[in-house]
């Protein structure tokens, strides 16, 4: 099977940078921040693929740069370095200005225009967050989170839009009452389910978790991570998780990447990353974890 | 030279020069500040619902009380034109009289109370009623050109969401206000598409006058002198309100009532409530007309 | 079937001043396609290291794990890419650990329902039966088909584990003491499902305490010093 989307040497460098920084950064010089410039690498060289219907998860520390790739890659941030490509399996029909005739796999996204790449981003990606603040607007109603991104999408019927809130808010176990409701006067819990309805009310095909279950208490954190296993095999959805929980990852994900200093510094099976880590910084990671 | 030698014989030249009129160059500015806005206007009628920045000129009025309309009117008029100057409708209220009075000292111009002699109209809050032709321009003056200035305070970003098309929060807004009151609560400045590209602010024209921008005959040109901005519709443009399959776009409902004055059952009335009585009666908004009617 | 050839397993713990285990050493067997065979050994000889290898949770560090699979001919597990190993993971090859992987808010039948419908052209209805029929089979109580096997006991979890490995029939098993913490009940019924599969074909690899109970289901024993 071919991979639904191509990642290769991905990098992001905040500030001027210089020709020492990516030799003197990096998880053997425990920092991601250049000595002889101040700039930051926040992320380098990131290469992977990400096949449909397959959770990978990105385990790392703060800091570590596995937020700063989710961002990359929905294109919230310019990458200083990279290319993303899609496979025209996924999005030919919907976007055919991306591909080049008869090539499988997209330009590179990281060269489109900013409306471009919100096409891209409407088309079928969707997103979590940590905070619910960065995925919602907290003074508008939930139906009316989940319709923004409808009628970014050109929907124009009220009614329709309504009822695919509906939906959405009834999968996720939003009482269909609160619908008009706005997420600020919802528990945290709820807010974070809101936040995955509105992620999935395009329809998308990969789904960007950014430590989505932080903060919540166990019994709601187990809540979240059930909803989001039942919708991956419903959707057949392609997850990204990034998390530094290794439970997290463990209950999600078949493969793993562990990032450090906004290196990839392993790669594997989830369990085998578990229980058999290779570099010192995993078994460090495993070896603290509770 | 001293520089106050330079200023009067500068000011004797003005005095004396052909194309001056009571003291000052014709149209008030001179050449070469006309000729940039109207390079401005060009850009603005190049692309229908462009906001485009342009230097505001400083007018013997505060800014904010149409010098938007007036700088557009004085770089455009010429000798030859008939102007006609209403504020809400009205060909007598203080505002349009001031800016007639004006635009004729420093362009000697006829002025007309009657739209269709007009060849220039500058209007604040109204079109008027009766249809203009081809050869006629309207002037809008505009206090707050930004429509999506509601959804979002940077300026910065209104541009980006412009320039990328990026309206979902716009029609956000309408959602919500449907989810909230049961319709779109909007009553003036009703946000449009225009030519199927940018969502513009068409001015506080009251809805009744939004389908008048629709595929018109006449130019329409709109300037916002406070916040320096010129926009403009050509005619023969598309111009759609913002509305959903399910809850489309409406004027307002004058149904069972008709102009107190001339009889008008199809104009857009404003409501005067009796000091005394209490009693509500109507008449016609756009003056010219409703004493056309009645003479 | 499947051929380990030389397989070593060393961990290098680099958080502990770089301390080498080996865990397993040279190790080499052969299964015929149908066999079962038996691990043995003392405890610490490497017995679970080497299902692990195979499985692929272990990284082998020499060697090679010759596999003949269904879908991809003979293949090496030891250096098989990880999206081929999750493949295989999910079309042949099963692992019974001594321990069942709790999922929060997942039922026990939706536990042994997930593998038969991770497989193409399962309808929900059927893979329902099968699975209502196994943990039947296995003697877990009715009212627990929709409880939570967090809060089930030991023998009832590990049951619940054999029926999650079992219930989609794979073509390669592996045991790592399945029965340890079952009582003499349950085990004849485990024993009796691995029978039957046996009979429908699947090969199996298995580690059990109970060296008469080991003698008495596999083929052939293989011994790890």
């Amino acid at each position: 099977m071919e991979p639904l989307i191509r990642i290769r040497g991905l990098s992001k460098r905040f500030g001027n940078g210089c020709e020492r920084c990516l030799s003197s950064t990096g998880p053997e010089y425990e920092t991601n921040r250049c000595a002889h410039c101040g700039s930051v690498v926040a992320c380098n060289d990131v290469s992977f693929n990400l096949y449909k219907n397959e959770a990978l998860g990105i385990v790392g520390e703060s800091g570590s740069g596995k937020s700063t790739l989710v961002r990359l890659l929905h294109f919230e941030w310019d990458a200083s370095d990279g290319s993303v490509e899609l496979h025209s399996d996924a999005v030919l029909d919907a976007l055919p200005e991306l591909f080049e005739h008869g090539c499988m796999y997209s330009r590179n996204l990281l060269g489109l225009s900013p409306f471009q790449k919100r096409q891209v981003r409407n088309a079928l990606m969707g997103i979590v967050y940590q905070n619910p603040f960065l995925g919602l607007r907290m003074n508008v109603s939930s139906g009316g989170n989940i319709a923004e991104r409808l009628l970014g999408a050109g929907w124009r019927n009220i009614g329709a839009m309504r009822r695919r809130a509906a939906e959405l808010l009834e999968k996720t176990e939003i009482p269909l009452e609160r619908m008009d409701e706005p997420p600020k006067n919802f528990s945290g819990g709820m807010q974070q389910r809101v936040q995955i309805a509105k992620a999935l009310s395009n329809n998308p095909l990969i789904l960007f978790l950014d430590e989505v279950t932080t903060g919540l208490d166990l019994s709601v954190q187990a809540r979240v991570l059930d909803l989001i296993r039942t919708l991956q095999s419903e959707f057949k959805l392609s997850l990204l998780v990034v998390s530094h929980d290794l439970g997290v990852i463990n209950l999600l994900c078949q493969r793993t990447m562990v990032m450090k200093y906004g290196r990839v510094v392993e790669a594997g099976l989830t369990d085998q990353i578990l229980q058999d880590p290779q570099h010192k910084y995993t078994q460090l990671l495993v070896a603290s974890q509770l | 030279m001293r520089m106050s030698d330079w200023l009067e014989q500068e000011d004797l030249r003005l005095r004396q020069g052909e194309s001056s009129v009571g003291g000052y160059p014709y149209g008030f500015m001179d050449d070469g500040a006309k000729k940039d806005i109207r390079r401005s206007i060009l850009k603005a009628v190049a692309i229908p619902g462009y906001q485009v920045p342009y230097g505001s000129r400083e007018m013997p009025i505060a800014r904010g009380w149409g010098t938007g309309g007036i700088q557009i009117t004085l770089s455009l008029i010429t000798p030859d034109d008939i102007l006609k100057v209403i504020d809400q409708g009205c060909d007598g209220s203080v505002n349009a009289v001031n800016i007639k009075k004006f635009i004729q000292t420093v362009a000697d111009v006829e002025i007309t109370n009657d739209t269709l002699t007009a060849t220039v109209i500058q209007t604040r809050h109204r079109i008027p009623e009766e249809q203009m032709t081809a050869a006629q321009i309207l002037v809008l003056q505009v206090p707050y050109p930004e429509a999506l200035r509601e959804v979002e305070a940077s300026e910065a970003e209104t541009r980006r969401m412009h320039a990328e098309a990026d309206y979902s929060r716009m029609w956000l807004y309408l959602y919500e206000d449907i989810v909230n009151y049961g319709e779109i609560t909007i009553s003036y400045r009703y946000p449009v598409t225009v030519n199927g590209r940018y969502i513009m602010d068409p001015s506080p024209i009251p809805r009744w006058d939004v389908p008048k921008l629709h595929q018109a005959e006449t130019l329409y040109l709109f300037g916002a002198g406070r916040e320096k901005r010129i926009y403009a519709i050509p005619p023969h443009t598309t111009v759609e309100p913002l509305e959903f399959e399910d809850h489309t776009f409406r004027v307002e409902d004058f149904s069972g009532k008709s102009c107190a004055r001339c009889g008008a059952a199809d104009t857009f009335l404003d409501e005067v409530i009796e000091n005394e009585s209490g009693d509500r009666t109507h008449y016609c908004s756009d003056s010219g007309y409703c004493d056309k009617r009645f003479a | 079937m499947l051929t380990v050839q030389g397989l070593s397993k060393d961990f290098t713990l680099h958080i502990l001043n770089e301390k080498n285990i080996a865990a397993c050493r040279d190790v080499s067997f052969n299964v015929p396609k149908g066999g079962f065979l038996g691990l043995s050994g003392p405890s610490g000889a490497g017995k679970s290291t080497v299902l692990k290898c195979i499985y692929r949770t272990y990284l082998p560090s020499s060697g090679a794990v010759w596999y003949d699979s269904a879908e991809y001919g003979r293949i090496d597990l030891a250096t098989l890419p990880d999206r081929a190993v999750i493949d295989i993971r999910t079309r042949e090859m099963g692992y019974v650990s001594q321990f069942l992987k709790v999922i929060p808010r997942v039922s026990a039948l939706d536990i042994v329902m997930e593998p038969i419908l991770a497989r193409n052209g399962v309808s929900r209805e059927a893979a329902r039966e099968r699975a209502i029929w196994l943990l039947e089979r296995l003697r877990i109580p009715e009212h627990l088909f929709d409880a939570y096997p967090a809060t089930f006991s030991g023998g009832e979890q590990q049951r619940i584990n054999i029926a999650h490995a079992v219930s989609w029939k794979p073509r390669l098993l592996l045991l790592d003491e399945p029965t340890a913490s079952l009582d003499s009940a349950s085990v004849a019924s485990v024993l009796e499902i691995l029978g039957e599969l046996r009979q429908e074909g699947t090969t199996m690899i298995g580690i059990f305490h109970d060296h008469e109970l080991m003698a008495s289901v596999t083929d052939s024993v293989f011994s790890i010093y």
